[in-house]
């Protein structure tokens, strides 16, 4: 029997700068999370990635990217994608996050088509423990009035 | 610093108009060869104009030439009608590369390991355009892997199966080697108006 999915769990849009959003109190109820960006920050700056507030270095990334520069791939242990002044679109989806017995993994889509960027990652948090919070937050400065952040819940 | 409670209201999964359903998930309780998700046209061709399959997966370790990716047939078909073309990144370098007239399509990348462990590569597949007679069926992919004994690859894959029947079935799995237990496939469908 074919299950409606891909709830939206929760919106905002920024009425004040803020340097970190947050989701939290996320319910196991779902498979996959996907969080939709469409931000700006005050700076050049990088956004992080943070799962269930750890702050450990429990994190690792891929990337590959384009730009006016060039392709370029790296691996990462922070930040997941940059934060320009112009507006930036991420989409990032968060495999089997309830999961107790998988590490979690991201995989990203960020584009930046002012600054000439567009980029894909995938991210691994080694943790066997369900995702119960998804904070994403800037190294610099702040992320922009009337930036929004979408969660959503797939089956 | 703002934080946003999820509802609790909001994510009792109430009865509501959607065009993405969950169609079939498939976790695998053992190691297994291949996935296979069949009857497509008879369960879905009605309602749905293109599939998603949603993956978590990882592979037995080779013993001989490791191809890469989660491999992909359509309808059974094992003959040399696909194409694959990918572009990934292996964390120092950006690469491509194609796999023309082949015996099957792959999603890059995959796991691949000599023992079970909590490290899965995650895969989006979208299939476009399965039940349509007059196109041949097109897939394009995005999956990878972060610091997994000692490597990291991310790729975009884009695929072709050379003949325009519809879809009845799709069959995953990893090129001469095993699927590990809890490897997970979804399979979603996505309706027209």
């Amino acid at each position: 029997m074919p299950t409606p999915t891909y709830l939206s769990l929760a919106t905002l849009t920024l009425t004040s700068a803020s340097a970190t959003v947050t989701f939290s109190s996320i319910p196991a109820t779902f498979r996959d999370l996907i969080v939709v960006c469409n931000f700006s920050g005050s700076t050049a700056a990088q956004m992080i990635l943070r799962f269930n507030g750890d702050t450990g270095a429990n994190y690792s990334g891929v990337f590959m990217s384009g730009s006016p520069s060039g392709a370029v791939s790296g691996t990462l242990t922070n930040f997941f994608t940059n934060i320009r002044t112009s507006q930036n679109a991420t989409i990032l989806q968060v495999m089997d996050y309830s999961a107790t017995n998988k590490h979690k993994t991201t995989l990203i889509r960020a584009n930046n088509g002012d600054f000439g960027e567009v980029a894909a990652q995938a991210t691994r948090y080694a943790s066997n423990s369900a995702i119960t919070s998804v904070a994403l937050l800037t190294n610099a400065g702040t992320i922009s009035i009337g930036s929004t952040f979408s969660l959503y819940g797939v089956n | 610093m703002l934080l946003l409670g999820v509802v609790q209201a909001q994510a009792a999964g109430d009865e509501f108009l959607s065009s993405f359903d969950l169609l079939e998930t498939q976790v695998l309780p053992s190691n297994q060869s291949s996935v296979e998700f069949v009857n497509l046209g008879t369960k879905y061709a009605a309602e749905y104009k293109h599939l998603q399959i949603r993956s978590l997966a990882r592979a037995t370790f080779p013993s001989g030439t490791v191809r890469g990716g989660l491999g992909i047939r359509f309808n059974g078909d094992s003959g040399a009608n696909y194409a694959t073309h990918v572009l990934y990144g292996t964390g120092s370098a950006v690469q491509s590369f194609k796999d023309g007239t082949t015996t099957s399509m792959i999603a890059f990348d995959l796991t691949f390991s000599s023992s079970a462990g909590p490290e899965y590569t995650p895969n989006v597949i979208d299939i476009l355009d399965p039940f349509v007679t007059t196109k041949n069926t097109t897939i394009r992919a995005l999956g990878g892997h972060a610091n997994v004994g000692g490597t990291s690859r991310l790729g975009f894959s884009s695929g072709a199966y050379f003949n325009t029947a519809a879809l009845t079935s799709i069959t995953l799995f990893a090129e001469g080697h095993s699927l590990y237990s809890g490897s997970r496939f979804s399979l979603y469908g996505i309706k027209a108006d």
